[in-house]
């Protein structure tokens, strides 16, 4: 397991390699100061965990996360004084250690983190011009609306909508907004799930609860736990043949 | 203390006393212009006792409508029609009362006329020592709310005082404290020497925070030893991106000032100025006595910019701000804003006085 620890002190960094030493299957493949050195460290060495302090100069642990492209990596917070933050998170995919950290507590942490799908997407390092690592159903994505933060599994999300510049993301009872736009999600998401309905929305198919007819030849989709899609009528015609033996 | 109206031994009091006094300077003035007689102590009597009822009646209606608690607008009229019919009354009673007393004495004046301006004179008479009446009364029950108010007002304001100095007594921060002893563990392998001296500074700062009462004053060279403590351990954390020193003049060192004042401006200087910054920069603090020798000059500046969140006043110089205030009134200055000469620097500069330092210290305690 291959990890990258991202914290503005050096010493903080130095205690963490030393608590992980004990741990013969997690390799420390780099260090970050803050979150643009982070990014470049992520996207260079493609580290499977995280451990991640909240406070740095300039971003957030939280921004670098919601900044990042591609499936969240596993992520391990860790902070002095953050933990209410943390538990104020919708989703509680994620640990966080407090520091100065115990052995114990770090070891329940890893094993949680053995314990749960394999490394998302692993970087081939064959290939010489990585390909941004395309989002896989079971991906998670980390996304940041203001103060809330959730880590969300694709296969959760059952639509994507335009909101202004931004799109807003739909899964179980939430609806936060991620400064991207539709074009950019649609690039990165599996075609065999995630299908454009029309200018402004991306379905997740997995969630069609039931489809009839609707005017001039196109489809009116209804999803689990709402909302209904019209789909125009290009696409309708596309859905068809994709939904076609 | 108790109230004056709060009494009704007092009140009844009063009333007898009044008129008494009012039965015998009539007594003393019919008998100076006219002659005194027997009849003239009768016809008194019945006079104060006539008012004596009357004024009660008054007071029992004041109370029971409420008077006490209407606005002067709704009063006046009221109490003006309220007078005007106990005059009229009174003067009645008076009057038959009177004729009564005569007639038992057989001295009825028959052949006389009756002495209509007579009484039209003593119904004013009436009418006006019912407006003393009310003034009094009404004055008294003023006076009293009007002291309890203040009363509660110094209450509210010397417990809010108290309650405030509690809160603001400024304590460490909780990151710094569990960064810091994060850090000195992994100094602990490091550099076990400067690993020991961390834990003292730490110790240093989490005493003074903890011991101090949010009254107290201490004088500036303590208070520097704890910045100092404090700088050391903000460097083991930020390491080469803290740079820091410290100029305070000799005689600056023994002014008083309240415990953690410079601490906070310090720690607000790192934290909203150099610690956001992947950079770093630098710190300056200074002190000197102002050139009358009756103030304390501080000065803190760090590299960063200026940007207070709108809506969100820093606690920590607020803390600042509102301790001060407490305890030296409008007599001490704080003000943070960009530095005029430095670009790229945030000057927090403090003025406090140093005369009548105890006096305002005492006040604060109470």
């Amino acid at each position: 397991m291959n990890a990258l620890l991202i914290d503005d002190s050096r010493l903080a960094r130095t205690e963490l390699r030393h608590l992980l030493r004990a741990f013969p299957d997690v390799a420390v493949v780099g260090e970050a100061r803050h979150a643009d050195e982070a990014r470049q460290q992520i996207a260079a060495l493609h580290p499977d965990v995280l451990f991640l302090d909240i406070h740095m100069p300039g971003q957030t642990g939280f921004d670098l996360l919601a900044s990042l492209d591609g499936p969240a990596p596993h992520v391990i917070f860790t902070t002095a004084y953050d933990q209410y933050a943390l538990k104020a998170f919708e989703v509680n995919a994620l640990d966080y250690l407090l520091k100065p950290v115990s052995e114990t507590r770090l070891a329940a942490a890893l094993d949680k983190i053995r314990s749960l799908a394999p490394a998302p997407a692993p970087a081939l390092p064959a290939l010489p011009p990585t390909p941004e690592p395309a989002l896989t159903v079971q991906s998670q994505v980390f996304v940041k609306d203001g103060e809330h933060c959730w880590f969300v599994r694709l296969a959760d999300i059952r639509l994507f909508e335009i909101s202004g510049g931004a799109t807003r993301v739909h899964f179980e009872q939430h609806q936060p907004l991620i400064p991207r736009s539709l074009q950019q999600l649609e690039a990165r998401l599996d075609p065999k799930v995630f299908f454009r309905a029309n200018r402004q929305q991306i379905i997740n198919l997995h969630w069609i609860a039931g489809i009839e007819p609707w005017f001039s030849n196109t489809l009116k989709i209804s999803l689990r736990n709402g909302p209904d899609v019209e789909v125009s009528r290009s696409q309708s015609g596309l859905f068809r043949e994709l939904m076609s033996l | 203390m108790l109230a004056l109206t709060t009494r009704p031994r007092l009140y009844w009091q009063l009333q007898l006393v009044g008129w008494t006094l009012y039965g015998i300077l009539g007594g003393v003035l019919v008998s100076v212009f006219g002659r005194f007689s027997l009849m003239v102590v009768a016809i008194e009597f019945i006079v104060a006792a006539t008012l004596l009822a009357a004024s009660h009646l008054l007071r029992r209606h004041i109370r029971r409508r409420g008077w006490l608690r209407q606005p002067p607008a709704a009063l006046l009229p009221r109490l003006l029609l309220a007078l005007l019919v106990l005059s009229t009354a009174s003067i009645g009673v008076i009057l038959l009362l009177t004729l009564l007393v005569f007639a038992l004495k057989g001295q009825l004046h028959t052949g006389k006329g009756f002495p209509w301006v007579q009484y039209i004179g003593y119904w004013l008479n009436v009418f006006f020592v019912f407006w003393g009446w009310s003034a009094v009364y009404f004055g008294l029950h003023y006076f009293d709310s009007y002291r309890s108010a203040e009363i509660d007002r110094w209450k509210l304001a010397a417990a809010a005082r108290e309650a405030e100095m509690r809160t603001l007594q400024a304590q460490l921060n909780p990151h710094f404290l569990f960064n810091g002893l994060n850090n000195i563990r992994a100094l602990v392998m490091e550099d076990p020497a400067r690993a020991r001296a961390m834990m003292t500074h730490l110790a240093e700062l989490l005493r003074y925070s903890m011991q101090r009462n949010g009254a107290e004053q201490v004088p500036l060279t303590t208070e520097l030893e704890i910045v100092a403590n404090y700088l050391q351990l903000e460097a083991m954390q930020l390491e080469e991106r803290l740079r820091y020193s410290v100029a305070v003049a000799p005689e600056a060192l023994p002014v008083l000032l309240p415990p953690m004042t410079l601490q906070l401006l310090v720690e607000n200087a790192i934290k909203h100025g150099l610690a956001p910054r992947p950079a770093g920069g630098s710190l300056s603090l200074s002190a000197q006595l102002d050139a009358a020798g009756t103030g304390l000059r501080v000065a803190v500046r760090n590299t960063g910019t200026f940007q207070p969140q709108p809506g969100h006043p820093g606690l920590g110089l607020r803390n600042v701000q509102e301790r001060l205030g407490l305890l030296f009134g409008p007599a001490a200055h704080f003000a943070i804003g960009p530095d005029p000469l430095l670009p790229d620097t945030v000057l927090a500069e403090l003025h406090l006085p140093i005369k009548n330092l105890k006096t305002t210290h005492e006040r604060a305690a109470y």
